[in-house]
């Protein structure tokens, strides 16, 4: 048993630290998630892509590069770490499973700009009436010529869709079978005839997207690989997604923010970490920090060793989301009654970043399964207790 | 990185395992209340017996040669076994202190031989040196006082004086841990040997209880499943409702983020972050498997508490451990000044 990187990982960590000090900046993990400059990231995505980055893991024949699966770890971690946009999903579970399933003409037109990083994917998953419970879908895609034609509504496509961005859409194609049984998965243009779209703003002041889906046709080639085998390909997701998931390699940078925040603050004379409940804030905090980067380190590493994993990533998700909502209330306590200002209201930036993480934080805890879903997942295929 | 035990620490685990499932299963643990000292001695005989004191040492103090890792193995396996014995404070804390300061009763402790505990300070120890050397004073909550060959009592932060158990009037008290505790009377003591032992016994004694009460969570949490699987209420088995599946789910959660604190500090004995690990992992492991194990026993409803139910081993031996080597919320403190030493810098 060793919890020590190798010194090639180092090196490569050092490596993709340095990439992101001289192209992105130093690291801020909230700002980094808060502030979205479309053309700043655009040139960062470039400069990513250029590095063989974009398509690690993938098969050679499909521009794939050979980094190790603990590198591709390692470079999710870090660009988690310092706030950079990084589109990990497409990286790690939708290129994969596109390159194994989707049509030579999918393939041909999606890839490239996978590989460029100039591809948004939107899950449509979620629906008005399905959100746990993902197999009740209702959105209809109706069998019409060399196509289908799609009805139906989905919600909360994160981030928002916009222009150029593809739907992975799940919808019904066989509604007599059983639930899992009639569902097909289909890459649909945003800008397609009949898709409208419209925009909710989130307690986190982003925006999540509704799709309206009005008699559109789709043609075969966008059918992800078998009809009615779409379950197959969202649990297949799932499968390749158990270690990408959503990193959570800020919290040492975030944690030390908030050390530093204590120690440089005072109030009615006396300095904030000198108070007994700061200390052991402190602590305790410092512990859970520790123990969520390691949580991820061996999960990672067990599954790159091909071991059996049952609900590590269900442990990790419910852990590592509530740590984060444990992190920013011990920070709004530091802060005090300046905890409800916003980075609109000028007064302190950390404060604004901090206000901004206690929002963000609440969809943390609900989106990817709620962590309601996370912790039956683990009574049940963790601990083995019977079905309700 | 490696997330498997080597192979000889594989064959360590699976021994250690079956010692227990056939030796002490959790029913036979229960009737030690009915003759403690003599049960506890034959325990400590079949373990010494096994060699297992030598686990954590190198070749020259009589180890085959053993490894910090090696012993967690076994820490674990105890912790599951629920079964109390002095492996934790004289092999793990007092015998890793005595080998690391380079006196010979480390040997001993590694042989099996001798049985060396630690006196911690707690509110009610007192002791004093007079002007020839020996010793005067009271000390509370002595582990293992009926099996002990020598003490080390605390003098001040650092030293420690070494005494012969025959020096010192030793009596066990009613305890609701599992662990042996005592009080030792000390009147004008001779004192074998003063010694500076720094704070080694204090950080292996937290890693290794860490990795006991890591192990007694466990098992405590397999009996709550268990037990949830096959008791029926409302028509079904209780582990089928969302209100025990989630609290089974959260012991699940504190064991595993405790889990690899306590391998980690293990793997680091003889490195840097050895002793900020093993804090790490004493400070969460102390505060999570006491809690851990009252929800095991909430689990089992009604019978649950009824004494001496099976699951209560794995509560009661986390309630005799948690606090020792380091209270939860001094090594919070510990690790918050850590922290907040970096900042400033």
């Amino acid at each position: 048993m060793d919890y020590a990187y190798t010194d090639e990982e180092i090196r490569f960590r050092d490596e993709v630290r340095a990439f992101l000090a001289r192209e992105w900046g130093p690291p801020d993990p909230v700002a980094g998630r808060d502030v979205h400059d479309a053309t700043r990231e655009r040139e960062f995505m470039a400069k990513v892509a250029s590095r063989g980055w974009l398509t690690m893991g993938w098969p050679e024949e499909y521009g794939g590069t050979s980094f190790s699966p603990m590198e591709r770890y390692i470079l999710s971690q870090e660009m988690n770490r310092a706030g950079a946009p990084f589109p990990l999903y497409n990286v790690n579970v939708l290129g994969p499973l596109l390159i194994k399933f989707a049509s030579d003409e999918a393939k041909s037109e999606l890839l490239p700009k996978m590989r460029a990083g100039a591809l948004k994917f939107v899950l449509g998953y979620t629906e008005p009436e399905t959100g746990s419970d993902l197999a009740s879908l209702r959105t209809r895609a109706e069998r019409q010529g060399d196509g289908y034609v799609i009805n139906g509504q989905k919600l909360y496509g994160l981030p928002h869709p916009e222009d150029g961005d593809i739907m992975f859409l799940a919808a019904r194609t066989d509604p007599d079978a059983p639930i899992r049984k009639g569902i097909s998965i289909f890459l649909i243009d945003s800008t397609a005839e009949g898709v409208t779209v419209t925009q909710n703003r989130t307690l986190g002041g982003s925006y999540v997207g509704a799709t309206y889906y009005d008699n559109v046709y789709v043609p075969a080639s966008r059918r992800l690989g078998e009809e009615n085998e779409g379950w197959r390909y969202v649990r297949e997701c799932m499968d390749l997604d158990r270690v990408s998931g959503i990193p959570y390699a800020h919290f040492p940078v975030l944690f030390e923010m908030l050390v530093a925040f204590a120690s440089e603050h005072e109030r009615d004379g006396t300095r904030l970490a000198d108070e007994p409940w700061v200390i052991d804030r402190i602590g305790r905090l410092a512990i859970e920090v520790e123990a969520a980067q390691l949580l991820q380190e061996m999960m990672a590493c067990k599954v790159y060793a091909g071991a059996e994993v049952h609900a590590e990533s269900s442990v990790i998700k419910a852990y590592c989301t509530e740590l984060e909502s444990r992190l920013a209330e011990f920070g709004r306590e530091l802060v005090g009654e300046l905890a409800p200002l916003t980075s609109d209201a000028g007064v302190d930036e950390f404060i604004g970043r901090l206000n901004f993480l206690s929002r963000l934080n609440v969809a943390m805890t609900i989106v990817g399964g709620t962590n309601e879903i996370q912790r039956n997942i683990i009574a049940l295929q963790g601990l083995g207790l019977p079905r309700g | 990185m490696d997330y498997e035990l080597s192979e000889s620490q594989r064959l360590l685990k699976r021994a250690a395992a079956d010692f227990f499932a056939r030796e002490y299963p959790l029913d036979r643990l229960r009737e030690f209340r009915h003759d403690r000292d003599a049960n506890e001695r034959a325990l400590w005989t079949a373990i010494s017996g096994m060699g297992w004191t030598a686990a954590p040492f190198s070749e020259e103090v009589g180890g085959y040669p053993g490894s910090f890792m090696d012993a967690a193995v076994l820490l674990e396996e105890m912790g599951r076994g629920a079964c109390a014995s002095p492996f934790v404070h004289s092999t793990i804390a007092a015998g890793l202190a005595l080998a690391e300061a380079g006196h010979p009763l480390g040997k001993g402790i590694a042989a099996g031989e001798a049985v060396a505990v630690m006196a911690p300070r707690t509110v009610r120890s007192a002791v004093q040196q007079s002007a020839d050397g020996h010793l005067d004073g009271t000390c509370l909550a002595v582990p293992w006082v009926n099996l002990a060959t020598h003490y080390l009592v605390p003098i001040d932060e650092h030293r420690f004086a070494l005494l012969d158990a025959s020096a010192v009037t030793a009596t066990r008290l009613d305890s609701a841990g599992s662990d042996c505790i005592g009080q030792l009377q000390i009147h004008d003591a001779e004192v074998a040997a003063l010694l500076d032992l720094g704070d080694t016994g204090v950080v292996c004694g937290g890693a290794g209880v860490a990795l006991v009460l890591l192990g007694t969570g466990s098992r405590a949490l397999d009996l709550a499943v268990a037990y949830a699987k096959e008791r029926i209420q409302f028509g079904k088995p209780i582990g089928a409702f969302q209100a025990l599946q989630h609290k089974c789910a959260d012991m699940l959660i504190a064991l595993e983020a405790g889990r690899n604190l306590a391998y980690k500090a293990a793997t680091l004995y003889g490195q840097d972050g050895f002793a900020r690990l093993a804090r790490y992992a004493k400070a969460y492991l102390g505060e999570a498997v006491p809690r851990i194990t009252r929800d095991a026993i909430q689990v089992h409803g009604g019978v649950g508490f009824i004494d001496d139910h099976k699951v209560q081993l794995c509560y009661r031996l986390a309630l005799g451990l948690a606090n020792s080597y380091g209270r939860p919320g001094d090594l919070r403190r510990d690790v918050a000044m850590a922290q907040l030493a970096t900042a400033r810098r």
